[in-house]
């Protein structure tokens, strides 16, 4: 479906996306990188928008930038919000369907269809400019789908959603994949992504530094550094049986919390060692959190391993 | 086939509706008022040496086709930067063929609104010239002002769009720059250059159109008003907006458009 061979971008001096190759089958994917690490340039580079300065793009086998045409099976829901301050979302919506080359009744149609679905129907004759943050985005995401694109593409959607919203929009997503549907999902936010059980596409300085299925990314963050949170009985002797691991690098005691914060050079042999040191000391551990397991520790942990740093 | 003629139609209507406004209509109209207002406080305040027909019509002409260069400057030039600005550009971009159904839509709403406040400014104008006074033929002179309006507001439409697209973040300063340098400056230079601005042919169909007689035709005037025909004249502005809006259309494909939000 979407095939990048040593694409890189450049802005003028400043790296957009480096060096990236990439192929992505039909199916759902998820974009995870900090803000900044070239994600919506990917998207840009994906459907066309932007040339790359160096390799090649192409999307259902021909390349996006000279062939436009390949942008009726793409549906896209920007991160940017745009201000049009009087028309509303139906107007907005139809005229955005017209453009992929439907008459006027059948995009009105669509367009009602589309935001019924994004439970936008009772709002769509009011301007824009009324609406929530929640509300745009909704319609933001009609346009993208009304025209029944095969690949949608969505840009941070999540932004600005309650926690209803959130969970209407994962469901949306789910069922698209269900459907047979291609989807790329770009976030910096591990959990609103993982939700959506999507292929993991990893993206940091404008590289692209692992990829892979959930349990691959987790694999990958166990057996990078990590810092674990034991919360037991006694977490002095815990410390002391951990001391003389070779893959411990340093060990705090929180006694306030009656914990043990170990700071690990591969987080996995640690959690392999633990139930047997805690079983043989009679140690009872009530709770086991790697407290760092956030998408910005990962991302520093895979940088480090690209320079091989680690 | 045809995605790009929906798409620029789907555009037009868009911005149309779009455009009304209170505060553009208040605009249009203060625009369309304006040559009758003219008008009246210089047949009513010049006294009779003011009521010649000559003056008045080409007073007319001349407050009129201002009329239509202000709206169209208002209109066509910011085409590509007004949907940058406005974060819009990628919803249209990310269509097939919207980029240039975005700019041919814009600019044929640009042209529509152009030459409705400029014929509703002609139209207001002939008829104050009436009240003071009277033009010979009004039904004439206004069918002839109404015909160059529009070949006037397609042809400096396109050229708005071109420099729009060209130079879209001074879109506005360029088209200013354009129409003096090009339009006022080069096309009073009596040499064979002045042919290649929309002002001359434009000319040169006001003196076939309003029947003018020219007073003199001696070789310094001839070539400040020359002697196309009419089938000439008529080609060269059909050129002149094949050829910009050709330019828009092959620049706009090939331009990245980036914001700041983007990269």
């Amino acid at each position: 479906m979407i095939e990048l061979q040593s694409v890189t971008k450049l802005y003028g001096k400043v790296i957009g996306v480096n060096e990236i190759n990439l192929t992505m089958n039909e199916g759902i994917y998820g974009l995870l990188g900090p803000n900044g690490s070239g994600k919506t340039t990917l998207i840009n580079l994906i459907i066309g928008q932007l040339r790359p300065t160096i390799g090649r793009v192409t999307l259902f086998g021909r390349d996006p930038w000279s062939r436009d045409y390949l942008l009726r099976e793409v549906g896209l829901c920007p991160a940017m919000e745009t201000h049009f301050p009087r028309v509303n979302a139906l107007e907005w919506v139809t005229h955005l369907v017209r453009m992929h080359g439907f008459s006027r009744a059948d995009a009105q149609k669509r367009a009602i269809d589309s935001l019924t679905r994004m439970k936008m129907d009772h709002a769509m004759h009011r301007p824009m400019r009324d609406y929530s943050l929640g509300m745009r985005q909704r319609v933001k995401l009609a346009q993208a789908v009304a025209h029944d694109p095969r690949l949608l593409i969505l840009d941070e959607p999540f932004n600005g959603l309650d926690p209803e919203a959130r969970f209407e929009m994962t469901q949306f997503l789910q069922q698209w994949g269900k459907n047979g549907r291609s989807l790329l999902l770009s976030s910096h936010i591990l959990h609103e992504v993982e939700a959506v059980q999507p292929s993991f596409l990893l993206l940091s300085g404008g590289r692209l530094l692992a990829s892979g299925s959930p349990e691959e990314v987790r694999r990958i963050l166990a057996d990078s550094p990590n810092r674990v949170t034991v919360r037991c009985s006694d977490p002095r002797k815990l410390a002391g049986l951990l001391a003389s691991s070779e893959y411990v690098d340093s060990l705090r005691i929180l006694d306030s919390q009656q914990a043990l914060e170990i700071t690990a050079r591969s987080a996995s042999p640690v959690f392999k060692q633990l139930p047997d040191l805690t079983h043989a000391a009679g140690i009872k551990v009530t709770e086991i959190h790697a407290a760092e397991e956030s998408l910005k520790e990962l991302f520093t942990t895979l940088m480090k391993q690209h320079r091989g740093e680690i | 086939m045809f995605t790009w003629l929906r798409g620029s139609l789907s555009t037009c209507s868009f911005e149309l509706v779009r455009s009304m406004t209170i505060q553009r209509i208040t605009i249009f109209l203060g625009l369309a008022l304006f040559p009758a207002t003219m008008i009246m406080l210089v047949t009513y305040g010049a006294g009779a040496g003011g009521r010649e027909i000559v003056f008045m019509e080409t007073l007319i002409i001349l407050l009129v086709g201002l009329v239509g260069l202000l709206s169209l400057l208002l209109s066509a030039s910011t085409g590509v930067y007004s949907e940058l600005e406005g974060k819009s550009w990628v919803y249209v971009a990310c269509r097939p063929s919207g980029r240039i159904s975005t700019i041919f839509g814009k600019f044929l709403a640009a042209v529509i609104l152009s030459y409705s406040v400029s014929l509703l400014a002609a139209t207001l104008a002939v008829v104050a010239a009436q009240l003071g006074g009277g033009l010979p033929k009004p039904e004439n002179f206004w069918l002839v002002t109404a015909g160059l309006l529009l070949l006037a507001c397609i042809a400096y439409g396109a050229m708005f769009t071109m420099i729009g697209t060209l130079f879209y973040r001074r879109a506005m300063v360029f088209c200013a720059a354009y129409i003096i340098v090009v339009e006022f400056m080069l096309a009073n230079v009596p040499a064979l250059i002045r042919s290649f601005t929309i002002r001359c042919h434009l000319q040169e169909l006001a003196i076939l159109g309003y029947g003018w007689i020219m007073p003199l035709r001696e070789e310094p005037y001839r070539l400040i008003y020359g002697e196309f025909p009419l089938w000439l004249n008529v080609l060269a502005l059909l050129l002149f907006i094949g050829l910009a809006l050709g330019i828009s259309a092959f620049f706009v494909v090939r331009q990245e458009f980036i914001t700041a939000d983007e990269t």
